[in-house]
Parts: C-alpha cells; sequence; structure tokens
C-alpha cells in the first residue's frame, strides 16, 4: 500500500460520501434524486406550478 | 366567536392560489379547471378565528355536476358568514354570471377580482369602483399569485359578515321578475326568508334537485306563471333564466368598463391553421418529433459522442490514466476500480452527453415557442377514442425530459380513473435518461441507423395508447372521458438566452447525476463483477454478479438476450435509467483500450443481434421507471396501485420484447419456428382481441350526466 | 339551419337558438354561449373536433358534438 494508492482511494471515499448526501438531499428537497431532465416543470405549464 | 367566510368562483380563476395565500398551506396549482374537488378549510393568516372555506370551482350552480351541487348544497344548507367570490378579471362576464347565482343566497358578498394585470396587459382596464357600485357590493382588487391585497379581501368578507347584510339579487326582465314575484309568495313560509329569492328561481327553473314541501294546488300554480313566461319568450324556462342572467352580465361588465374585443385572427392563430390543421396537424407532429430524435441521436449528437467515445475515451483518458496508475505502482485491484469501473461507467454515461444536449434544446425550443401546447389539442381527440382526454397527454409530455415532474402534472386531471391511468402510462415515453440507451442501441448495433431513435419516441406513444385503450375497457377504468377546456397561448419566438438557459440547466443535471448516482453504481457494479463470494479477484464470469445474473439471465432468454450482463444491465436501470448504459459499459469494458483497434462497443455486437438489441431497448423503454419516478408514482397513487402499475409495465415490456424478438428472429432467419414464436403469436392474438373487444357499458352516475363543453 | 361545427376559423357568428335539452345544453350555455352572442372562431382542430371559440372575452374549446347543436348565422 502505497502513497498513491492511499491518497486515491481517500478521493475515492471523499467522493463516495459527497455522492450520498447529494442524493440524500435532493431526496428530501423532492424526491428527484438529480433526474436529468431538470425537474420543476419544465413543461410549458403556464401558471401549473408543480412539486409541493 | 368564529366566522366562516366561503371562497367561491370559476374554475381557473385564482381560488386556490388565494386559499394558499390566505391559510399558508402549500398546494397544487393547475392550469385546467376543475383541481378542487374536495372541500378544503384553514384559518386565516393571522386572524384564527375566522375559518377560510374553500369550494369547489363551478360556472354556475346547476344540479348537473358533483362540483356545483357539493357547492350549492354547503352555500344554502351550512350557510358560511359570508362569500368571498374570486372573479378572474380577463374573463368578466362569464365569472359575474356566477356572481348572479351568490348573490341570491340571502349572503354577504364581497368580490375579489384577480388577475388585473392579465387584463392590463391585454391592454384593458376595469373601474372596480363601478363595478362595486352597479353589483351593490365591495370589490377588492387581488392578485393572488404575487399575494397582494389577499388578507385585506378577506377582512372586507370578515366586515361584510359582521354587518349581516346580505347582498341585493340582480334583477331580470318585467316579465320574470312577475312570475318570480308570484312564486315567491307560494315559497314564503315553507323556507327561511333569506332564501325566498334562491328558491323561487329554482322553481321558475324547474330545477332537478330542489325538494319543497308545497302542496299541489301550489305546485300548479307555479308551473302555470313558469308556462306564461315561457310561452311570451318562445324558450323554456331555464333558458331564458340562464340568458337573463348573462344579460346582466353583460351589462355589469359594460358598466365595469370593459369593452368588447375586435375578433380577428392573430398571427398565432394562422400559423395555427396549419399546425392544427386537419390534415397538416398529425405529419407536422410526427415529422417533428422526428426531427427532434433524428437531430438528437443521428446527426449533430452522433458526431460529438463518437468523438467523445472514440477519442476522448478511446486515446486519451483511459491510456493517460493507466499511465498513472501504473507509475504509480498501485494495486491491481485499485487500478481496475479506476478504469475498468470507474471510468468506464461513468465515461460510457458521459459520452452520451453531447447528445442529451441537443434533446434538451430541441424540447427547450418546443415548450418556449408554444407548440407543445397545440400537440395536446391535437392528441384530445384521438385520447378520447379510448376515454382519456387531451390533459392526459400534458404529463407525457413533460416526461419528455424527465418522468418525475410528469408524473406530478397529473394531479391537475380530476377524474380518478384517468388520473391513475396517466400515472402508469407516462413513463413510457422515453425520457432523458433513457436517451443514451436509445443512442447506445442506436449508434452501436445499428451503425447509427436513422430511425432507431424516432422509433423509440414513437413505441411509447404506441405503447400508451395501446394501454390507454386496453385499460379503458377493463372494469377498474372504464368511464365517461373528462371535459377538456384548455386555452392555448400565442406563439412567440423562444428567446435564445432562455433556450440556451434550460439546456444548460439540464445538462449540469445530467452531469451531477452521472457523478452521484451513476458513480455510485457503476462503482457497486464493478465491485460485484470482480470478485466472488470469497473476495478474491477472479474472471467476471465467476463473479459474484455473474451468479446473480445467470439466475435471472434464463426470464430473458424468450427475449433474445438470456446474456447475465444483458439482464444485470437491465435491472440495474431500476436505480436510473444512465445505469443500463453505465453497467453495459463496466461489464462489457468500455475502457478497454484495444490493441487491434476494434470499435469500444464491438464486444456487445457478440452477444446482440440486431433484432435482440431492439428488444432489449424497448424492454428498457417500457419496463418500470427508476426508483425516483417509482417513488412519484406511489406519492401519487398509494402502495397497492404502485405495484398494479410496475407490475404492468414490466409485463407489458417483456410481452412486447418477446414478440419483437421472435417474430423479428424468425423474419430475418435468425431462429426458426419453435415454442418461443407460438407463445410469441398467442400474445399477440390476445393483445388484439384486448385491444379490439367492445367496450364495456359505463356506470351510470351523477357523472355521466355532467357535460362536455 | 347552420350549426357551429360548420364554421370556419376566422369567421364571426351569432347564436340563434340552442338545441338539445338537459345538462349539456345547460353546460354550453354555463359557458356563455346564449341566444344572440357574438362568437369569434380561432380554429378548429383536424377532424373537426374540438374547435377553439372566443366568446364574452374569452377562450373556449368545444367539441364537435357540442357544436353540432348550436345554431348560429
Amino acid at each position: 500500500m502505497n502513497l498513491p494508492t492511499i491518497l486515491i482511494v481517500l478521493v475515492l471515499v471523499i467522493a463516495v460520501v459527497l455522492a450520498v448526501r447529494s442524493i440524500v438531499k435532493d431526496k428530501k428537497k423532492g424526491g428527484c434524486s438529480g433526474c436529468s431532465g431538470g425537474c420543476s416543470c419544465s413543461g410549458h405549464s403556464h401558471g401549473g406550478g408543480c412539486c409541493h | 366567536m368564529g366566522m366562516k367566510i366561503a371562497l367561491a368562483g370559476n374554475p381557473n380563476c385564482g381560488k386556490t392560489t388565494l386559499f394558499n395565500a390566505l391559510t399558508g398551506a402549500s398546494q397544487h396549482v393547475g392550469n385546467w379547471p376543475g383541481v378542487t374537488v374536495e372541500k378544503k378549510e384553514g384559518k386565516l393568516r393571522g386572524h384564527g378565528d375566522v375559518i377560510i372555506q374553500d369550494l369547489p370551482g363551478v360556472y354556475s350552480l346547476s344540479p348537473y355536476t358533483l362540483e356545483e351541487v357539493v357547492t350549492r348544497d354547503y352555500l344554502v344548507t351550512e350557510q358560511p358568514d359570508a362569500i368571498l367570490n374570486i372573479i378572474d378579471a380577463s374573463n368578466l362576464e362569464r365569472n359575474l354570471y356566477l356572481t348572479t347565482q351568490l348573490m341570491e343566497l340571502g349572503l354577504p358578498v364581497v368580490i375579489a377580482l384577480n388577475m388585473m394585470d392579465v387584463v392590463r396587459r391585454q391592454g384593458g382596464s376595469i373601474q372596480s369602483s363601478a363595478l362595486s357600485q352597479a353589483l351593490g357590493v365591495p370589490v377588492v382588487e387581488i392578485s393572488a399569485l404575487k399575494g397582494e391585497n389577499c388578507v385585506e379581501a378577506a377582512l372586507e368578507a370578515v366586515r361584510a359578515a359582521k354587518s349581516r347584510q346580505a347582498a341585493k339579487p340582480v334583477t331580470f326582465g318585467e316579465d320574470i321578475e312577475h312570475a318570480l314575484e308570484q312564486i315567491g309568495t307560494q315559497v314564503s313560509g315553507h323556507c327561511q326568508p333569506s332564501h325566498n329569492r334562491w328558491y323561487a328561481v329554482k322553481l321558475f327553473e324547474r330545477d332537478a334537485r330542489t325538494e319543497l314541501p308545497l302542496g299541489q294546488m301550489a305546485k300548479d300554480t307555479i308551473e302555470a306563471y313558469i308556462k306564461t313566461v315561457e310561452d311570451a319568450q318562445d324558450d323554456d324556462a331555464e333558458s331564458i333564466i340562464t340568458n337573463a342572467r348573462y344579460e346582466c352580465a353583460a351589462k355589469l361588465a359594460h358598466a365595469a368598463g370593459r369593452e368588447g374585443k375586435v375578433h380577428k385572427l392573430t398571427g398565432s392563430d394562422k400559423i395555427d391553421q396549419i399546425v392544427t390543421n386537419r390534415w397538416l396537424g398529425f405529419p407536422i407532429f410526427v415529422g417533428v418529433m422526428f426531427l427532434v430524435y433524428y437531430l438528437s441521436i443521428s446527426t449533430v449528437g452522433t458526431m460529438m459522442t463518437d468523438w467523445v467515445n472514440d477519442v476522448l475515451f478511446g486515446e486519451i483518458i483511459p491510456p493517460a490514466v493507466e499511465g498513472w496508475l501504473a507509475s504509480a505502482a498501485t494495486p491491481e485491484w485499485l487500478n481496475g476500480l479506476v478504469l475498468d469501473g470507474i471510468v468506464a461507467g461513468v465515461g460510457s454515461v458521459l459520452g452520451f452527453l453531447p447528445q442529451m444536449m441537443v434533446l434538451f434544446l430541441c424540447l427547450a425550443f418546443l415548450e418556449d415557442c408554444g407548440y407543445m401546447a397545440r400537440i395536446a389539442f391535437l392528441m384530445d381527440r384521438i385520447f378520447r377514442r379510448f376515454g382519456l382526454s387531451g390533459k392526459s397527454f400534458i404529463p407525457m409530455l413533460i416526461g419528455t425530459g424527465c418522468g418525475v415532474p410528469g408524473i406530478m402534472a397529473s394531479r391537475t386531471i380530476e377524474n380518478q380513473r384517468d388520473r391513475r391511468m396517466t400515472v402508469i402510462t407516462t413513463t413510457f415515453i422515453p425520457c432523458s435518461a433513457k436517451l443514451p440507451v436509445i443512442a447506445l442501441i442506436a449508434g452501436a448495433l445499428f451503425g447509427g441507423a436513422w430511425w432507431v431513435g424516432p422509433s423509440a419516441y414513437f413505441v411509447g406513444v404506441a405503447a400508451i395508447i395501446c394501454s390507454g385503450i386496453i385499460l379503458k375497457k377493463t372494469r377498474l377504468f372504464v368511464g365517461d372521458p373528462a371535459p377538456f377546456v384548455m386555452e392555448l397561448p400565442a406563439y412567440h419566438w423562444p428567446s435564445l438566452k432562455g433556450v440556451l438557459r434550460h439546456m444548460w440547466e439540464r445538462a449540469v443535471a445530467f452531469i451531477k447525476k452521472a457523478g452521484t448516482v451513476i458513480f455510485l453504481a457503476v462503482t457497486l457494479i464493478w465491485f460485484l463483477q470482480t470478485f466472488n463470494f470469497r473476495l478474491e479477484m477472479v474472471e467476471q464470469n465467476e463473479s459474484i454478479l455473474a451468479s446473480i445474473g445467470n439466475v435471472l439471465a434464463p426470464i430473458f432468454a424468450p427475449l433474445g438476450w438470456g446474456d447475465w450482463r444483458a439482464a444485470v444491465a437491465a435491472i440495474s436501470g431500476l436505480i436510473a435509467k444512465e445505469n443500463v448504459v453505465g453497467t453495459l459499459g463496466v461489464l462489457f469494458g468500455f475502457a478497454e483500450v484495444a490493441e487491434d483497434g476494434v470499435e469500444i462497443w464491438g464486444t456487445m455486437q457478440q452477444v446482440f443481434t440486431p433484432v435482440a438489441a431492439y428488444s432489449f431497448l424497448v424492454f428498457n423503454l417500457l419496463c418500470a421507471p427508476c426508483f425516483a419516478a417509482i417513488g412519484a408514482v406511489r406519492r401519487e397513487l398509494g402502495g397497492k396501485w404502485t405495484l398494479i402499475a410496475v407490475g404492468y409495465q414490466c409485463l407489458l415490456a417483456y410481452m412486447v420484447s418477446l414478440c419483437i424478438y421472435q417474430f423479428g428472429a424468425l423474419l430475418t432467419g435468425a431462429a426458426s419456428f419453435g415454442v418461443g414464436t407460438v407463445v410469441a403469436i398467442i400474445i399477440l392474438v390476445v393483445f388484439l382481441y384486448l385491444l379490439f373487444r367492445p367496450q364495456p357499458k359505463p356506470e351510470s352516475k351523477l357523472r355521466r350526466a355532467a357535460v362536455k363543453a | 339551419m347552420k350549426s357551429l361545427e360548420q364554421v370556419k376559423p376566422g369567421e364571426t357568428v351569432s347564436v340563434v337558438r340552442l338545441h338539445g335539452e338537459g345538462p349539456i345544453k345547460r353546460r354550453i350555455m354555463d359557458m356563455g354561449i346564449t341566444k344572440g352572442v357574438t362568437v369569434f372562431v380561432r380554429k378548429v382542430a383536424p377532424l373537426g373536433d374540438p374547435m377553439e371559440i372566443t366568446v364574452r372575452g374569452y377562450e373556449l374549446s368545444l367539441r364537435k358534438a357540442d357544436c353540432a347543436a348550436i345554431e348560429v348565422q
């Protein structure tokens, strides 16, 4: 286990933690865990507010 | 002492928005009529002793629809202390028509004049003081959306309630008034005095839901009076009153300064003459969607994706990363994780970013220019054929971006069964997350054929239509289609800034998803395909994932893709549809630098024949959506129906894919007539039967008498 | 008798009479289509259904079947 290995593993672990936190935060906000469609009604529904 | 203020008004006049502004509850606001069918209550902000009662949006107080009956029963029997009547100023006459009826109930009435900004934008104006004088009740200008003056309006209603001054009903023409007076004398004594006028009018209209304990003689006298007026005006009593009310409404609107608009076709209308034209409308729609998917997947998109895949992830990144790791002398497993797991998995998905951006660009353009609304208008006719209204199409339009807001948009459909059906079928339309899957199949296994991408979209549409037809014929969904009233906004050139901004937002969201959800998922997949149950590093075929996969793979063999890697990929789509690509990327060695220059996705061609590939594509398109979408379904429909929905989707996906493969393989000579073919034929026959059998009779309900206008 | 469904986009007509009876007729009248009112036909979907009209200052979509019951001139 040399230094680069430890560093890389550390970086990966941090990345995982950040990823999980980001998903949990999204779940709380609206449940669209980063739906790549761009939530919040990209639909033309003028006045058709959504979420909540 | 608690006060009760009832909120009444037309559907879509901002009543729900006002209710939220007054009570602080958060609610869904729709652009279509009839969102609220239940009654809602709340305490007025800052005045806890005042209760605001939200009533269903109604155009009138006729006895024919559930909303109207609920509203009038409440107003007559429970008698709130005052009515706060919200009026959409941009639609004055029709709203005042209801007002004339509310003023007959013997209750204090206050008008909240909403949407004045729309009026001003249209170049009109309304003198609320003149209106107030003409009506004899207070008029308060509000903006429900901006929250201006809302509480003031409510407090005005409280003041009116405390004064106990009932609104004075409008007066009709002389002969009507004469008859009403006479009927009034018959009625008095049988109801409370403040309701005299209300009942007199209702009896005159021969209202089907008004019952007073009148003797036969009284009834005959009343009938005679009605007949007199009917003969004089050559019309039936109900129409006479309705006409008279609208005459009043028109006079009131005129008094308020609202002039009639000049009728002329606008530029938008002229465009619509072509776009919604009876012969050109559908072909144009098909052509437009075709173009959207063709552009995204086959042309611009492909060029860029090819570069990203072949160059960026073929020649640049993997060798570079491999180089670094080698020089860092990192252990084998770490190299594997980084290269074969993360770079392969995430890279394969990111490779499709260019195509997704093109798709986002096209969709943003279509939405912003107003064309999407026309599609709903067009589809209403088709949809009504099998019992849905065009309203059900809106969620599907939204679903081309992401299924979650599409599912939530179904809240505006008031018919419970239609709503369920819409939620279940919305995810058949390919969402943007499915685009990488489509693009992958189109690119890697069909050599970038032009028809694969658009066909995916239309398969989705066909699935929705057929599901609609079939489901409507089962007992669970039968019923009348809901009325469809929709306003089409004018066309306008979308601002370049706006469209680019939309595109950018969605692209960023996609990248973020790749960096989080997909990153985690492919890491897991890599782990499971690298180690066996004893946590030793092994060949892919002996890994944990292979063990699990091999159990599941046979299920999919009749569909043409019984390889365990395909099965695992499809299932990983539950986490996020992009994962299908990510997983395939890991399992098929996306990042491996091939020494002999074999194309990156070449290994896949050995596992999937074109027919099997298409079957795989269709399966992933139609089967259950990602967990996020399933969660949204659960929020809308509840647990039991969610299971039914997911079950139906997977079943449909399985059946359709099976038929595609079996018939396709037979046709292309890849397989011969066998058990599989027989099964496929049986499925096809059953499917056709369900599609074409006669419609069972819908139940008879009050709703059936309700009308589509 | 000319009915509303026969009217082309861009034309303005006035309502002469409403045929039919019961809830459907009432609904159409509730929306403002009464004897003598002016109606402007904005657009018509393919297959003639629905029609979009302007009446009393606002826009309304009506189904073909309903339009057939409205006599105009």
